[in-house]
């Protein structure tokens, strides 16, 4: 066998592993994520996973510090928690970025829920796990007090959407 | 308190503690008054607000953000001041501002006319609905589906309340009389209470006659003087953008005139470029880093490391160095300006290839170690190259002189330093009851 034949079988096997891997991928990011085994530390440094707050409607927000329109929406997620904080409602954020300006953002803007941390890299990962495979933020998924993602919202999140898709669970 | 100017001046960067937390209960809070003008705490959420650098600006530490205050409000006191002598010299009586100020509020009616017609348009419920479970999770697709069924709604009503206005306003168009003869004052549209003269459309001369181009701008021009005249009727209540002009355009006038007096031409320009020969020359330039100790044995002993390639300049200076900012940056200084670091490190990196080690600097500092990785060498500057840069020179050395006297002619209250000051003192008391 020459060398280039060698090298072309090479390619083709190659090509099949990849293939493969990539069917993988796809089966993973279709299945329905395990919720409740998301684990990240809070500002302070405390570890949380999204179990810590079962049983209760969650509005879960992915959102960045120099993301403008994830600023926007903040001061209607710091009412929605306000407002329906005492009927089993509680707003997450996971926010991708450095620590240290997350806690500036919720100094300034007053953010009332608690604020998780993690990397932009990790982030990505993640959000692509949770079907958002763009990778952007402000990127707002509700999770029912079953643990079952009921809506995903892709984008600013409105006072529309809560009404349509968070009041009726609560 | 009233500061006075030179004091005012004299604070480069005014960081008020009392400002460290907007209060948005006290919104109403007067800062400072300048004559008879108030600036509040809303105002100067509302200017830090609406710059584009409130993303980040919400990203900073408590000081960073107070020091940001501080600026802003030194900027507002700056465009009232100008504002109060712009109307001392009565800049607001002249043509150049009354036509602008007047050319503006007609613009911002015919859009607010708009608007509301535009905001008439709405989706119904169910419409809405529909579109919400079409397009759900997508808030992007969801605007553009609305946006785009409320548009084409909205040019149907456009249209439809352009020929009611045409009706109302008993519009009458004379297309017929756009002919090469035709005269600056000859009518080409009458309404009851306003009509549109050639003279009025174009400031052309009859040299390139096009009768479709004229055609052109007589719809247009008709379409806008309805709307105009419709928005005028419903006397839409514009006393606010009117001030918000007037607050906006009259420091710029102001400042239009005064450049103009310190700076007539170009030779005022040319004659401070040759009264300052340090101009003239462009300092060189080293990129630098660095490590500090305390002993000269250290500074020997970690410069022998380096030299036998156990561990590198970055590393140890990011370990070992004093200087908290340096072992930050891993020892990085960034570019550095001739004239600028110690004389000390500069006469000894002036011989220095570059990444070589220099020997052990003392300073009063500490013992450094420097390493150049770059250098820019400087050369001479000609007059074109710099001519922005000593233009704004020219504006900043006057500018000081002129606000100070500014000052002294309309009175400047600065209520917030009082406030912190109070607050200062009171810290200071607790401090003391504490440490006692």
């Amino acid at each position: 066998m020459t060398p280039d034949k060698l090298k072309k079988i090479f390619f083709i096997i190659l090509a099949g592993f990849a293939l493969q891997i990539h069917a993988a991928q796809l089966h993973a990011a279709d299945a329905e994520p395990a919720l409740y085994t998301i684990e990240l530390p809070d500002l302070s440094g405390e570890s949380h996973s999204l179990k810590d707050w079962q049983g209760k409607t969650i509005l879960l927000n992915f959102w960045a510090s120099w993301c403008t329109p994830c600023q926007y929406e903040i001061p209607h997620l710091i009412n929605y928690q306000k407002q329906y904080g005492e009927n089993n409602f509680q707003v997450i954020s996971i926010g991708l970025d450095e620590k240290r300006k997350l806690k500036n953002v919720k100094r300034s803007l007053g953010i009332n829920y608690p604020v998780l941390v993690t990397s932009q890299q990790k982030g990505a990962d993640l959000l692509t796990r949770l079907g958002n495979k763009q990778q952007i933020v402000p990127y707002t998924i509700i999770i029912t007090k079953q643990g079952k993602i009921a809506y995903k919202h892709l984008g600013e999140f409105d006072d529309d959407a809560f009404k349509l898709y968070v009041e009726p669970l609560l | 308190m009233r500061l006075i100017p030179a004091q005012l001046l004299s604070i480069s960067l005014l960081v008020i503690t009392t400002l460290l937390v907007p209060n948005l209960a006290a919104a109403s809070q007067v800062l400072v008054t300048v004559e008879d003008k108030n600036i509040t705490r809303a105002d100067l959420e509302t200017a830090l607000a609406s710059s584009p650098f409130y993303t980040q600006f919400n990203t900073l530490d408590e000081n960073q953000q107070a020091a940001i205050r501080g600026d802003m409000l030194k900027r507002l006191v700056t465009a009232r001041l100008l504002e109060a002598e712009a109307r001392r010299l009565q800049l607001d009586k002249t043509p150049a501002f009354t036509t602008d100020l007047s050319d503006y509020i007609n613009g911002v009616r015919y859009q607010k006319y708009l608007n509301q017609l535009r905001d008439s348009v709405k989706l119904s419920n169910k419409e809405q609905l529909k579109l919400r479970h079409q397009y759900a999770g997508s808030a992007d697709a969801f605007a553009a589906a609305s946006a785009s069924i409320i548009s084409k709604r909205y040019r149907a009503l456009y249209q439809l309340t352009l020929q009611k206005l045409r009706d109302q306003y008993h519009v009458q168009l004379f297309k017929n009389r756009i002919n090469p003869q035709i005269k600056p004052e000859t009518v080409l549209m009458q309404a009851d209470n306003f009509q549109i003269t050639y003279a009025s459309l174009t400031d052309n001369t009859l040299q390139n006659f096009n009768k479709g181009a004229i055609l052109d701008k007589l719809f247009r021009e008709t379409e806008y003087r309805l709307i105009s005249q419709a928005a005028l009727d419903e006397n839409i209540d514009l006393s606010k953008n009117a001030q918000q002009y007037s607050e906006e355009r009259l420091p710029a006038l102001l400042m239009e005139t005064k450049i103009n007096q310190w700076i007539p031409n170009d030779s005022t320009l040319q004659h401070y470029f040759e009264s300052h020969p340090e101009l003239h020359k462009l300092k060189d330039r080293w990129h630098l880093a660095q490590l500090v100790v305390k002993t000269k044995q250290q500074a020997e002993e970690l410069r022998a490391k380096i030299i036998n390639g156990e561990a590198s300049l970055f590393q140890l200076a990011g370990e070992f160095s004093i200087d908290p900012e340096a072992r930050y940056n891993n020892g990085d200084l960034g570019w550095v300006l001739q004239g600028t670091g110690a004389p000390e490190i500069e006469d000894a990196i002036k011989n220095l290839n570059n990444n070589e080690i220099s020997p052990v600097i003392k300073t009063s500092m500490g013992y450094h170690l420097t390493t150049v990785l770059d250098k820019r060498i400087g050369g001479t500057q000609h007059y074109y190259q710099i001519k922005d840069k000593l233009r704004q020179m020219i504006i900043n050395e006057n500018m000081g002189k002129y606000l100070a006297e500014l000052q002294h002619r309309h009175p400047v209250n600065w209520l917030v330093m009082e406030q912190d000051q109070k607050k200062a003192r009171a810290l200071l008391k607790n401090k003391d009851e504490t440490d006692h």
